[in-house]
């Protein structure tokens, strides 16, 4: 089908959908939603409607990044504005239905918030959340609007609209990469490489076929927003892969996808439909051009999020990392040209080929255009945000992250996962972008995630967790990884027995850095990052399991000094993250 | 080789039938990076890799089993043993680990009737449970995964049938105190019983996990 033939039958659908007289009961359907009981919600809501007979529309949406309440449910009465509810459990379903549905009323002890500026009895509205205020959100735009599985809310929402602009030569290729390059979109996987100079790199590259790869992998700890993408609004990622695509003249797109199944299931979904209404196929959306995306399942496993190991995995083999004599544009699967980009960099393409370059360029501070974040730790608002860059660390911990739910104070906020750094309190107001954070010492800004930790956390424990994690998935080809991973956990692991000594310290730092400076891939490069920062904000705290033999948060399992005099058999104990 | 547990007496078939490998090699052996996509589809569809089947895909293409078995013990998500039937998971992401989960995992190890299991070596901190510790049964398998992406839950365990992705129950915040009685109720909406009596086994396969250095 032509775009225009789309565009009005999802017009129509879309039309009918809104005008409807009936009460819309929208349930989140994403995999907090799902973990937090939401299919046993959604039957024991279907039982009930159907009991009792209601003339209620039961429709899906996809995650609304506030996870701490899930499962959330909106409804939307005739005329009048739309409420979320939660977090809505099977056994509620009753009362739940009693008030909103039958009684009309809306005062729930459920109700979260209205929709829109103006509150609605008695019920805050959205705008006035904390939580939402310094939102912006540009891919989490309509996340609990449309639905994931129906590609026609997205055509109806201006979906594919800008992939119909680029097949139909309204914005030739080159204009496109003009537009990324002017947008200053960068790689939002990590590494922050400017996508424009990517697209042109892998556009000029002479090598056929070539190939469009999206990274889809998330093996870290407390990090959740690509997978979240693929749940809540897929097609916005395969309207990016496909002008990916066409700009550099590719006809085959891979989503590697790590082991999250509900992720897998919608973007195949998606990809099935995208087949069948002519937007991918033989002939995309009617242009002579043919364009085939398919999933890649990721099985598990942190360093496949790696640019070069993802590319090996792609091909069938172990996810491990190669030494790149030539950038991925270059040689990247089967030694072919590809363009590997972020979830998140694909789902921007669409929006800013819409608004153009300057309007994405104007938004944020430092770095341009906005960022996902996922929130966890101590914190109560556990869950997905999309922020501009260059907002004040301070906001995370006053806004974002919500008050801490054991009421202690917050002792640092940790940004970009297993390789970030904890910031502490005095450095909040940084601003949180990629470069302040990097002068501070956070050298890994990563992927997004944030995790948020009260005075009952030991810096020290904190960062054997990371290294043991990083340890743990180190692949172990590149011998200053596979080594120096270990030992540095080891160390630490020694330090937080009450083993420690005055050297220990230097051989943190300078095996750390031989380790960040040896390695061959980020995995490595990366992993003693999280120690260099605590060492630099938080030595006293080092200092004190070292020579006081104490650990000031009470975590460590700090052995008697009577132990210690046998430190040649401990030495050889395992080690234990708690 | 066995599929067997160290006692042989665990009530798992030691292997399956073969011939349904043949269909899902034939589907996709076209396909480019072929070896990866042949071994999930067998992972999804029996539930592990055995070592008959991974015999019957190098019979058929090209990849040697050595190639097959570094596929298989990269990845986290293969098993190279047959499963149970219930899998309690503890996660292991950094929100439940800031949350103190290996109380809660100490807890289950008790009421699941598994011997402690916490103490391990360096090599194994996260994938130490990446084949668990099984109940005297065989029915229970107990592991600690990495982050399962729920962290509004945690610290959080969660249990469900083995192969199944949809009814699973997420339970959290569980403390030590309440997380006998969250135990027993999920198990008793998904109809079956707690294991009693017995100290568990590790269940095999870990000898052919990666292991960097051991």
């Amino acid at each position: 089908m032509t775009y225009a033939e789309l565009k009005a039958e999802a017009d129509k659908r879309w039309a009918a959908k809104q005008s409807t007289n009936r009460t819309r009961i929208v349930l989140n359907e994403s995999a907090p939603d799902y973990d937090m009981g939401g299919r046993r919600t959604k039957a024991a809501l279907q039982d009930e409607i159907a009991k009792r007979g209601l003339d209620v529309s039961l429709e899906r949406t996809g995650n609304f990044g506030m996870d701490w309440k899930c499962p959330l449910v909106k409804v939307i009465r005739p005329s009048s504005p739309a409420v979320w509810y939660g977090p809505l459990h099977a056994a509620d379903v009753s009362g739940f239905l009693d008030e909103a549905v039958d009684g009309k009323k809306v005062n729930n002890d459920l109700a979260l918030f209205v929709e829109g500026e103006k509150g609605f009895e008695g019920i805050r509205p959205l705008a006035e959340l904390g939580w939402w205020k310094p939102q912006h959100r540009i891919i989490m735009e309509l996340w609990g609007h449309i639905d994931p599985e129906d590609i026609y809310d997205y055509i109806a929402n201006g979906g594919y609209g800008a992939l119909q602009k680029v097949m139909a030569g309204e914005i030739a290729p080159d204009k496109v990469i003009e537009e990324l390059k002017t947008s200053g979109l960068a790689g939002r996987g990590g590494a922050y490489f400017p996508t424009g100079i990517k697209w042109e790199g892998a556009m000029r590259a002479r090598g056929r076929p070539k190939f469009v790869v999206c990274n889809t992998e998330e093996g870290e700890p407390s990090i959740y927003k690509d997978r979240r993408i693929c749940e809540s609004n897929p097609h916005q990622l395969i309207e990016g892969m496909s002008i990916a695509a066409f700009v550099i003249g590719s006809h085959k797109g891979y989503n590697y996808i790590g082991p999250h199944p509900l992720a897998v299931e919608r973007f195949n979904h998606a990809l099935k439909q995208a087949n069948e209404v002519g937007v991918l196929g033989k002939q995309v959306l009617g242009f002579d051009f043919e364009l085939d995306i398919e999933t890649r399942r990721g099985f598990g496993s942190y360093v496949s999020g790696e640019a070069s190991a993802m590319q090996a995995s792609i091909e069938g083999g172990r996810a491990m990392p190669r030494v790149k004599l030539q950038r991925s544009v270059e040689a990247g699967i089967w030694e072919k040209p590809t363009c590997v980009n972020n979830t998140e960099t694909y789902s921007f393409v669409a929006p800013i080929l819409h608004n153009g370059g300057k309007w994405f360029s104007e938004i944020g501070k430092g770095m341009t255009g906005t960022k996902m974040y996922s929130i966890t730790g101590h914190n109560e608002y556990v869950g997905l945000v999309e922020v501009p860059f260059g907002i004040p660390v301070r906001t995370f911990a006053e806004d974002l992250a919500g008050p801490i739910r054991s009421g202690r104070p917050i002792k640092s906020i940790v940004f970009g996962g297993p390789t970030g750094g904890p910031i502490p309190p005095q450095l909040f107001d940084t601003p949180a972008d990629p470069k302040d954070c990097n002068n501070i010492g956070v050298l890994a800004y990563g992927a997004g995630g944030v995790i948020v930790l009260d005075d009952s956390a030991c810096h020290l424990d904190v960062i054997k967790y990371f290294m043991a994690f990083m340890e743990n998935q180190s692949c172990g080809k590149c011998t200053p990884c596979r080594i120096g991973c270990h030992e540095l956990l080891l160390t630490l692991d020694r330090i937080s027995q009450g083993l420690g000594v005055a050297a220990d310290i230097l051989t943190l730092e300078d095996m750390g850095d031989e380790v960040a400076k040896l390695s061959i891939c980020g995995h490595g490069q990366a992993a003693p990052y999280p120690v260099f920062m605590v060492l630099k904000h938080y030595r006293d705290e080092i200092e004190a399991h070292i020579v006081e033999k104490r650990c000031p948060a009470g975590v460590c399992p700090m052995k008697p000094p009577e132990e210690v005099a046998q430190s040649g058999f401990l030495l050889m104990q395992p080690v234990t993250v708690h | 080789m066995s599929g067997r547990g160290p006692e042989g007496s665990l009530p798992w078939t030691d292997s399956y039938d073969v011939s349904e490998v043949d269909a899902i090699v034939e589907r996709n052996k076209w396909r480019r990076g072929a070896a990866l996509e042949i071994l999930e589809d067998i992972q999804e569809h029996f539930g592990w890799v055995s070592p008959a089947a991974v015999q019957r895909v190098a019979e058929l293409t090209d990849f040697s089993p050595n190639y097959l078995y570094g596929v298989v013990t990269f990845y986290d998500e293969f098993r190279i043993a047959p499963p149970g039937t219930v899998r309690v998971d503890v996660c292991n992401g950094s929100a439940c680990a800031l949350n103190r989960e290996d109380h809660i995992l100490h807890e289950l190890e008790r009421l699941l009737s598994l011997k402690e299991i916490t103490d391990t070596s360096p090599y194994e901190l996260f994938t130490q449970n990446k084949f668990g510790y099984v109940s005297d049964d065989g029915r229970v398998i107990l592991r600690k995964v990495d982050c399962v992406g729920a962290c509004q839950l945690a610290p959080l365990f969660r249990v469900g049938r083995e192969g199944d992705h949809h009814d699973i129950r997420f339970i959290g915040p569980v403390t030590p105190e309440s997380t006998e009685p969250q135990l027993r109720s999920a198990f008793s909406e998904m109809g079956t019983s707690l294991p009693s009596g017995g100290e568990g086994t590790r269940a095999p396969g870990d000898q052919f996990h990666k292991g960097n250095l051991g």
